[in-house]
């Protein structure tokens, strides 16, 4: 079984032990709107060449989810869908582990972290990508 | 622009086939179109197809156009093939109004296949339309179009209240009406307490209340000036259907910063805006429609697209939908054909059957699903709305279309 990332230049490792990550953005430098994946030029004000790279915390709280009872080829069914809203208001999806795969198990609000890790497994190839973790509280 | 009308449509039944190509079911639909427009296809001076898949499945990414329509015998005329995901047809479309309302073309061809049926690998099939979205962030990861409207729909029934029970209503309306039209992949009604006990896809969507991704199907129309229409084609003065308005919208861009990053459906953000458009060039407004279709790829669409169509005030949808008002024999039906839910969904086909079923109830032709909403008569205009493909910064579709189409 070999590996390869999702894409390059997503996001950065900044935890071996808890595979904690970091997302790598790009910041206007004109209206200060903070996008990802990076890019060149600023879809908020429109800025030709405004973007500067940046690292923003992959911390933040679910905003939605939803269970997946079928998914693409590789995904272990049934599995957790969620929108997560970074503490940079930044708002990306991941799917949620780290929990039972279950409606009461988790809500709205809940703090979670995005790790690095093994999303699914195509023709022996792992990909690898991110997945969240509820944590505890700090805020 | 000049006017331009609708001379004829077409389809091949949507459904599973695993035993016709792709140009099995375009030629079907070219040639029900060109039979229904009466004319000598050798007339045709253009042609747009729409496919989202045809590549992902045979590795054959370009000469799709090519492959689509010349092993129906049409050839000598310039073959052009576009995308945009669900909202594929509706380019097609537009494209082939905008050819022939130009007068740089006179007859215009636009037909959408699409194969998606994968035997035994319902999976295959999803990843397929995957592909309609970006793939390297959200969907790479593992998000669905099922999951990302169910996770829509989900926010609305807080925001408006709305119920499984509401999206199970719709489901059988459109299920219903599929039962009465046999171009529909499925025509099986079912009842609400079948739809509730359905197998859970994505909480709180049941099987019935989500299209399918596997399934195959093609439909065309063709469209030429109003003048082409009534000069050279003969056709009774006013007897055609007239594209009144059309208009295709994209998403802009929304700050992280702005409260509400994920305003309402993927598939509805720009449909005001479309509809604003599209209503205006018309000359009609909401409530003039008495015919609507909508893109209802999961049940809560239709009941959102009831307010970005002006047919009920926000929050209102439940109680239009329960009234009957948007049944066969209510006073604005939608969706008669069965919708995204019943006729099926075989992507870049969609939109082309709406356009087929419109304009067939508009006619007065639709048989046992025939529409008379007011004054015991065929409806008069119809509204058509459909999006699709997603990707680059902030998310949003490619493409959102609204259409009038009128008698």
């Amino acid at each position: 079984v070999t590996s390869r990332l999702v894409a390059e230049g997503l996001f950065e490792r900044v935890d071996m032990d808890s595979n904690a990550a970091v997302l790598l953005v790009s910041r206007c430098s004109r209206c200060d709107e903070v996008v990802f994946p990076r890019m060149q030029d600023c879809p908020n004000c429109v800025g030709q060449d405004t973007m500067r790279p940046d690292r923003v915390s992959g911390r933040g709280r679910l905003q939605d989810f939803v269970i997946a009872q079928r998914g693409p080829t590789g995904f272990r069914t049934p599995y957790i869908q969620a929108y997560v809203k970074l503490d940079s208001g930044l708002v990306i999806y991941g799917n949620v582990e780290g929990v039972e795969v279950d409606e009461s198990a988790i809500a709205p609000g809940l703090r979670v972290e995005m790790r690095v890790g093994v999303i699914r497994r195509v023709d022996d190839v792992d990909v690898v990508g991110w997945t969240f973790r509820p944590i505890e509280g700090p805020e | 622009m000049n006017e331009v009308v609708v001379l004829g449509v077409g389809m091949h039944p949507f459904g599973r086939y695993d035993h016709l190509s792709l140009q099995d079911l375009s030629r079907a639909a070219i040639w029900a179109a060109v039979s229904d427009a009466n004319i000598d296809p050798r007339l045709l001076d253009i042609a747009y197809v729409a496919n989202c898949y045809h590549g992902f499945f045979t590795g054959q990414l370009d000469a799709i156009a090519p492959i689509a329509v010349k092993y129906s015998g049409i050839t000598g005329l310039p073959l052009v093939h576009v995308m945009g995901g669900s909202g594929s047809g509706s380019v097609a479309f537009h494209e082939a109004v905008l050819a022939v309302g130009s007068g740089e073309y006179s007859i215009a061809l636009a037909v959408g296949v699409e194969k998606l049926y994968v035997p035994g690998d319902p999976a295959r099939s999803i990843s397929a339309i995957q592909t309609s979205g970006e793939q390297s962030v959200a969907t790479a990861l593992g998000l669905t179009w099922i999951g990302d409207l169910a996770m829509s729909a989900r926010r609305l029934m807080t925001k408006y209240g709305w119920t499984q029970e509401d999206f199970a209503l719709v489901a059988e309306k459109n299920r219903h009406n599929g039962a009465l039209n046999p171009l529909a992949e499925i025509q099986e009604p079912l009842t609400m307490e079948e739809i509730l006990s359905a197998r859970v896809v994505a909480y709180p969507l049941t099987r019935p209340m989500c299209s399918s991704a596997a399934v195959d199907g093609a439909a065309a129309a063709i469209v030429c000036a109003r003048e082409t229409a009534e000069s050279v084609l003969r056709v009774a003065n006013g007897a055609a259907i007239r594209v009144a308005g059309m208009s295709l919208q994209g998403a802009k861009y929304i700050s992280n910063r702005t409260e509400d990053v994920r305003p309402g459906m993927l598939s509805m953000n720009e449909a005001p805006a479309a509809f604003a458009a599209a209503y205006g060039k018309a000359g009609v407004g909401p409530e003039d429609v008495e015919l609507a279709f909508v893109h209802d790829a999961i049940a809560p669409e239709e009941l959102l697209s009831y307010q970005v169509l002006g047919l009920c005030a926000p929050g209102d949808e439940p109680r239009l939908l329960r009234s009957g008002a948007t049944r066969i024999s209510g006073r604005v039906p939608v969706n008669t054909d069965g919708g995204l839910l019943a006729r099926g969904h075989p992507i870049a086909a969609t939109a082309l059957a709406q356009i087929h079923e419109a304009v067939l109830q508009l006619r007065g032709r639709a048989g046992r699903r025939q529409a008379y909403p007011r004054d015991n008569r065929p409806p008069r205009v119809a509204a058509l709305q459909n999006a699709g493909a997603q990707g680059g910064p902030g998310g949003g579709v490619a493409v959102s279309s609204g259409l009038i189409l009128v008698t």
